[in-house]
């Protein structure tokens, strides 16, 4: 394995190189004309809004709405993709549907959710969960589907009930295509909510981008599209130390395409 | 008495654009304590016939007997190793063999196969023999009347292999009867209690007879090497 600190220098490497390209664009006034701020002034943006404490408010209502909406996308997709998956004779039957809603992007919804949830939190959160719960549910059908046949063929001949089937065979069989689902959905629903923020809101990050723009304050702008990044980036990480921690036999394999861990650092890894 | 497992007339086909006959009219009687080996070429149809016997496929035509009753579905008491160790990677050793019973009975086994400090490691840290150990460990968890073996030696360096094969001798000693199908000779002549050759496919029994000699099995005494002969000459119907 490659040395960590290697690939953390790697990672950083063009977004110091960016930084510094800015930095020295604002110091030789290229940026004249206002329509990028400079670095001073991003960095004086973000610490105003920090102390009047709007900072804090608009992470907070984003980041709880995500994950609201979130959990309750993996609860419903996670057992639906396991039926699906488990029960053969019901794929031909949902599946062209499902694939169907699945090339409807959430923000396509926004209009309809804002007609059907109003203004208020429940339209945010139906975008969130609409987002998460194809990428988790398709992932879920395919994990299931993937467990070989032989495992299966076990399975019969130690005779396990449903219920031990789905403990020691299905579920972990499962769970490396079912946490990148949940890798890609949380991604997919954190776009989606800025967009709906964005589109309809009083609060959040999407709604600080926004509402810069109205007074062309292009410093706050960067602040907010900086900040999405960074905590998109922060929850997706997140999720790659869950799957490395749940998943301990799965180290082993990873490396020989046996699935992927999520880490930015040295991503993707395939040998 | 009924024999324990008992293949009467049985007929595969598996079905597909060309049809293929897997077995034709096969007639084999296991008896209780038989340490059976089913000799036959590759692609004859070895594994379906386990496979029919341990209820994971279903004759065409005929029937499979176990106990006097018609198999339906796979059971406990007819353990099948396969021919890969096929362990659940994400479960260790020791979860992978208590998967198929009593966590008691499954430390048991472990530690009769000496494989108790493993216990706590995961499949794709083992080698290849002690894989196969775990799935040998797992197989009698149940408690099996019969283990049916599906050529669970093959790939084995030769001190490995030797060590599997007393280790079912041992197993077999102690009442356990078997059933196992390879294409080697050698391993038919140092396990069986009684051999049967089959037929290249559709499988038809060629030669079925008792080997009445002491074990461990010395290779090199002349009644070993008399009753290699004949068998050799029955596989002569393989080319």
């Amino acid at each position: 394995m490659k040395r960590r600190w290697v690939s953390i220098i790697q990672a950083l490497t063009i977004p110091v190189a960016v930084l510094l390209l800015w930095l020295v664009a604002a110091q030789r006034d290229w940026l004249a004309g206002g329509l990028l701020p400079s670095p001073s002034e991003v960095w004086a943006a973000l610490t105003h809004l920090a102390r009047r404490g709007l900072l804090v408010r608009h992470l907070q209502t984003s980041v709880l709405r995500v994950l609201f909406g979130f959990s309750w996308a993996a609860a419903m997709a996670v057992p639906a993709g396991v039926v699906l998956g488990w029960v053969r004779p019901l794929r031909p039957w949902l599946l062209p549907s499902l694939h169907f809603l699945r090339q409807i992007p959430p923000v396509a919804w926004i209009p309809m959710f804002l007609l059907w949830f109003g203004i208020g939190e429940a339209s945010k959160h139906a975008v969130i969960v609409y987002a998460a719960f194809f990428p988790i549910f398709l992932n879920t059908v395919v994990g299931v589907e993937q467990i070989p046949r032989s495992l299966w063929e076990v399975s019969r001949v130690l005779e396990f009930s449903p219920g031990k089937t789905l403990i020691k065979l299905v579920l972990p069989g499962s769970a490396v295509a079912i946490l990148s689902g949940l890798r890609l959905g949380l991604g997919m629903s954190w776009r989606a909510l800025v967009a709906a923020e964005m589109l309809a809101a009083t609060s959040g990050l999407g709604y600080l981008v926004m509402s810069a723009r109205s007074l062309v304050r292009t410093d706050e702008m960067v602040v907010g599209m900086i900040l999405i990044g960074v905590v998109g980036l922060m929850m997706e990480q997140l999720l790659a130390l869950v799957e490395r921690a749940l998943l301990p036999w799965n180290r082993a394999t990873a490396g020989r395409g046996g699935g992927s861990d999520g880490s930015i650092v040295g991503y993707p890894k395939r040998s | 008495m009924d024999p324990l497992l008992d293949i009467r007339n049985v007929h595969k086909v598996f079905p597909g654009r060309t049809p293929v006959t897997a077995i034709e009219h096969l007639n084999i009687s296991v008896e209780k304590g038989d340490f059976a080996v089913i000799l036959g070429p590759s692609g004859c149809g070895k594994t379906t016939i386990l496979r029919l016997a341990a209820g994971l496929d279903f004759p065409t035509g005929g029937q499979v007997v176990f106990n006097g009753r018609p198999v339906q579905a796979p059971g406990r008491q007819r353990a099948l190793m396969f021919q890969e160790p096929r362990l659940f990677p994400w479960l260790t050793v020791e979860q992978n063999v208590a998967a198929a019973g009593p966590k008691e009975l499954a430390r048991r086994s472990l530690g009769s196969m000496g494989l108790t400090e493993f216990a706590a490691s995961y499949p794709h840290e083992l080698s290849g023999g002690m894989a196969r150990r775990v799935a040998l460990a797992r197989a009698l968890v149940g408690q099996p009347d019969i283990l049916l073996l599906d050529e669970p030696l093959s790939n084995l360096d030769l001190p490995v292999r030797r060590g599997l094969q007393s280790e079912l001798l041992r197993m077999w000693q102690q009442g356990l009867s078997c059933v196992l199908v390879t294409h080697e000779l050698e391993e038919a002549l140092v396990l069986a209690s009684r051999i049967l050759i089959l037929s290249p496919r559709p499988a038809r029994v060629l030669w079925d007879g008792q080997i009445p000699l002491p074990y461990p099995r010395d290779r090199r005494s002349d009644r070993y090497l008399a009753i290699k002969q004949e068998i050799q000459q029955a596989m002569e119907g393989w080319s």
